[in-house]
């Protein structure tokens, strides 16, 4: 081994001990469920796939647990979840769950090592870029725009590891489109970004544009790109056909993000490093690389421009800014390198100096990571949240909600409920992929009603105030059985009325049944409205649904068995040729034998006629998932024939 | 495609949180007769954070005893709680009285909060002839409260330091007993230990000096501020020593520059 190589390795050592000394073993390798933020909704969703889609050879399916049932990872991007569930067939959930919650963060720095040596970057800028990828993951400034450990922290993991593809991408497509090759593995990176997070997927494509002002290169470059790009389109065929298709089933999302001060872009932990990248710009003005980097900065300002004009979220271009640049100061290095002489102490220099910059700069992330993995079995009020799910665990097949509150961030987090289905095996109406179900809006309206404080995330759609004999017919419909209340307001109306009964007080909880519901998904009805105009339904089921008196008119007299299944719904009934309403959101999908067809009804379900006793519905593929299907084989098919040309060419040479 | 796109990458968004804090301000009110001690304990909520499970916890006479638990207090909210112990102590004077206030933040995460003060049984002493100075100082993981004893009167005391400290700070030595000579000093240091304390926080603890002197019993109360403030380490080494690494580096270069040719 090289001198520089052992450099490298020692200063990696420091980088990840570093990284170690905030995200402690003992925490992440303990056998507790990992929570804080969004990031505790997600681990059902790795168990529901791991035992659930997986071994039925699906990654996109039908989740009941949450929204009334909605599509699952049509909306969201599977790569981490996948790779996630892969790894619990071999270590425990809970580790397996942990450890690619980091997968993002701990390989950023090896990312950034190997785009500078794709890039051509001489020793020592390569283990410098690594090493001041540091600033960036432990900026504190913001917790959501994603890429930085409190981004990560929060949920939003699977932008980290999409970040860190992206930047080994970039030096990685650099040196492909130079020396024309590695169209195969630069494509199978792209549908890793793709699958992984659509910011960072486009941030891909913009990549490629630089290539194209190129007189000399442009077509032989452009051809590069297509095949490049094209076969990534390919690879991830299964995932985002559908995922298109499925656009109008979805409730969208748009905020815009206002930004106080340029300190907020540019905090502190990072402002020394924008002044290095202006020093290396100068300094290195004439090298096509530094275009290069600039271009990647230069268009992330431009798409943070225009986000607002084309319905995207300004602020998640922002870590783009925020990471090219500090990388890009590695290079202010690069005319020295031939004149120092102990160039073998430089990355151990920066290192320390990178180190004794960060520390002092980082407040809370240490006690984050603590809170999040130390998981929910530790915190101190899970005895209480054990037994309201124990006592959950024993009713009925009917959904359980709860009143909103920030107190429920005493479990781990405040969306602790939202596990229900985990912990409970119960369904409950909240959950994590608030965009991915069209019963969302009228989920976040039950939920105005019947909390103190209430969170209205889609500012399209108005909520209500506290109303809790408002809310019991909608609560019905939304075949609600049980009432998880905490404020004393709630308690306070939930006890006054005769359509709930308490049924459990567990420390500050009490547990109400809503005595009007029997718990079923199936109901047959005298009429129901159902969507004829598809134009602007979604307004006016919300309209029905707030001022609707009557929501739902059952038949006297109707015996109706019924069996939910993961992707199922059986059930026998004695009202042929009777419009049944099935309480469960509305999907193309949904495929039915035993009924002419499934009819999109108020406010998001389902009904059908049946047309014999016995009903079946299905979730099942359209015709977007098998052309998806085909374009994703026929992908692999040419990763697996070029790997294969390659491996007999490599023999023959 | 405009409205595809909004829907396709606003995901996963979640709240800031935003810092609040609780403070209690408390009173203590004791009186004591023959045979029984009442304590009144009046606590408000002067923070902008409701303070959640807070209960008051009396110790005197080598009693403990619990107030009634408040599962919630708001924002200006009251907690009100009254003690009667039984005293049977053997000499009349002055004895200390612990107050602690327990109470967690909505994450549950506990935290706890002293008040000292003094109750005469039967005869009232006259002034008391030990005076005392503490200082603790910033610390992390180890600290010490450093004591400055003085003894005013003619005679030579045994005084029994009592160490009472938040939970977030466990003291090495909860009790010590030294003598001093008369108009003498003593200065001692008694090691702290974070057991919870978080970075940032400020914890007052108290040391209780206790003696007997012409049949009546003494007490004076020290007070003292520790400040838990996180050391900066990296890969487990203290600035100082980072700082004469890297000195050592540049230097290293430096002469390396100049000389190698």
């Amino acid at each position: 081994m090289k001198r520089p190589q052992i450099i490298d390795l020692i200063v990696f050592g420091f980088v990840f001990l570093f990284l170690l000394s905030f995200f402690e073993p003992r925490y992440l390798l303990s056998l507790t469920t990992a929570t804080g933020g969004d990031m505790g909704s997600h681990f059902p969703t790795v168990e529901y796939l791991k035992n659930v889609l997986l071994p039925r050879g699906q990654v996109l399916g039908w989740e009941m647990g949450n929204y009334a049932g909605f599509p699952i990872f049509y909306h969201y991007f599977p790569l981490d979840f996948v790779i996630n569930a892969l790894m619990a067939f071999v270590i425990p959930m809970q580790i397996a769950f942990k450890l690619t919650t980091v997968l993002g963060t701990f390989l950023l720095p090896i990312c950034a090592y190997l785009m500078f040596r794709l890039l051509g970057y001489p020793f020592p800028i390569p283990i410098i870029g690594a090493v001041l990828t540091l600033p960036f993951l432990f900026m504190e400034a913001n917790s959501m725009w994603g890429g930085n450990i409190p981004s990560t922290l929060a949920g939003e993991y699977s932008y980290s590891l999409s970040l860190s593809l992206l930047v080994l991408f970039f030096g990685s497509l650099y040196r492909g489109v130079s020396e024309k090759k590695w169209v195969v593995p630069n494509g199978l990176l792209v549908a890793m970004i793709g699958l992984s997070h659509g910011f960072t997927f486009i941030f891909a494509g913009v990549f490629g544009l630089f290539f194209l002002f190129s007189k000399k290169d442009f077509f032989s470059n452009f051809w590069y790109l297509v095949k490049t790009y094209g076969l990534a389109f390919l690879l991830i065929g299964f995932w985002f056909l559908p995922f298109l298709a499925n656009t109008p089933y979805v409730t969208s999302y748009v905020t815009r993000w206002y930004i106080g001060s340029l300190w907020e872009v540019i905090p502190l932990i990072l402002a020394p490093f924008f002044i290095l990248a202006l020093a290396a710009f100068f300094l290195n003005l004439f090298d096509r690389r530094t275009l290069y980097f600039g271009w990647a900065i230069v268009m992330a300002l431009i798409l943070y421009r225009l986000s607002p004009n084309i319905g995207m979220l300004d602020i998640r271009w922002v870590p783009f800014i925020q990471l090219w640049v500090p990388l890009f100061s590695a290079t202010a290095l690069l005319l020295f390198v031939p004149t120092i002489k102990l160039i073998q102490v430089v990355p151990l220099i920066v290192f320390l100096v990178t180190g004794m910059w960060v520390v002092p700069n980082v407040k809370f992330i240490k006690s984050w990571i603590k809170w999040n993995y130390e998981g929910v079995e530790l915190k101190a009020s899970y005895p209480v949240f054990k037994q309201i799910n124990d006592f959950l665990n024993n009713g009925d097949p009917g959904r359980v909600v709860y009143e909103h509150s920030p107190l429920h961030n005493s479990f781990g987090t405040e969306r602790a409920f939202e596990s229900l289905p985990y912990f409970a095996k119960r369904n409950t109406l909240e959950g994590l992929y608030m965009q991915s179900s069209i019963s969302s809006p009228f989920v976040f309206y039950i939920q105005s009603q019947i909390s103190k404080v209430c969170s209205a995330p889609f500012p399209q759609y108005k909520c209500s105030g506290l109303n809790v004999p408002g809310a019991l017919p909608r609560l019905k419909l939304f075949n609600v059985s049980e009432y998880i209340t905490r404020s004393p307001e709630v308690k306070q109306q939930a006890a006054s009325l005769p359509e709930l009964r308490l049924e459990k007080k567990i420390g500050d909880y009490e547990i109400y049944r809503l005595l009007t519901n029997d718990g079923h998904y199936v109901v047959p009805v005298k009429e129901h409205p159902i969507v004829t105009d598809r134009s602007d339904w979604k307004r006016e089921a919300y309209d029905w649904f707030r001022q609707s008196e009557k929501l739902e008119e059952p038949v006297p007299g109707a015996q109706v068995i019924e069996k939910i299944g993961p992707e199922e719904i059986w059930f026998k009934t004695n009202l042929i040729g009777q419009p049944h309403l099935i309480k469960i959101s509305y999907h193309p999908n949904w495929q039915v034998t035993g009924a002419d067809r499934v009819y999109l009804a108020y406010p998001s379900f389902m009904l059908v006629y049946p047309t014999q006793a016995e009903v079946k519905l299905h979730f099942g593929k359209s015709i977007f998932n098998r052309i998806g299907e085909i374009f994703s084989l026929l992908g692999l098919t040419i990763v697996l024939a070029s790997g294969i040309i390659a491996l007999i060419h490599g023999r023959k040479s | 495609m405009k409205k595809i796109l909004a829907i396709i990458f606003l995901l996963g968004l979640t709240a800031e949180a935003f810092a609040s804090y609780i403070s209690l301000n408390t009173s203590l009110t004791a009186k004591a007769t023959d045979k029984e001690l009442r304590a009144i304990v009046t606590s408000v909520n002067k923070g902008d954070e409701a303070a959640y499970s807070v209960q008051a916890v009396v110790q005197a006479g080598g009693r403990t005893v619990s107030g009634e638990k408040k599962s919630e207090l708001p924002v200006n909210g009251r907690y009100e709680a009254m003690f009667n112990l039984p005293v049977e102590e053997k000499l009349p004077g002055v004895y200390p009285l612990v107050l602690t206030m327990h109470y967690a933040d909505a994450n549950q995460y506990p935290f706890s909060a002293l008040t000292v003060q003094t109750y005469t049984y039967k005869n009232e002493p006259p002034p008391s002839e030990v005076f005392g100075r503490s200082s603790v100082g910033t610390f992390w993981k180890n600290g010490r409260i450093k004591l400055l004893i003085k003894n005013m009167s003619d005679q030579e005391l045994s005084i029994k330091i009592t160490l009472v400290t938040p939970r977030e700070l466990i003291p090495a030595e909860k009790e010590r007993s030294i003598l001093i000579a008369p108009r003498a000093e003593r200065r001692l240091e008694l090691g702290l230990e974070n057991f919870s304390a978080l970075s940032g926080s400020t914890y007052q603890l108290f040391a209780i000096l206790e003696y007997e002197m012409n049949g009546l019993h003494q007490t004076t109360v020290v007070p003292g501020l520790a400040k838990i403030v996180e050391s900066h380490l990296i890969l487990g080494l203290d600035y100082t020593y980072l700082v004469i690494i890297l000195v050592g580096l540049v230097i290293a270069a430096v002469l390396f520059q100049i000389f190698k040719k």
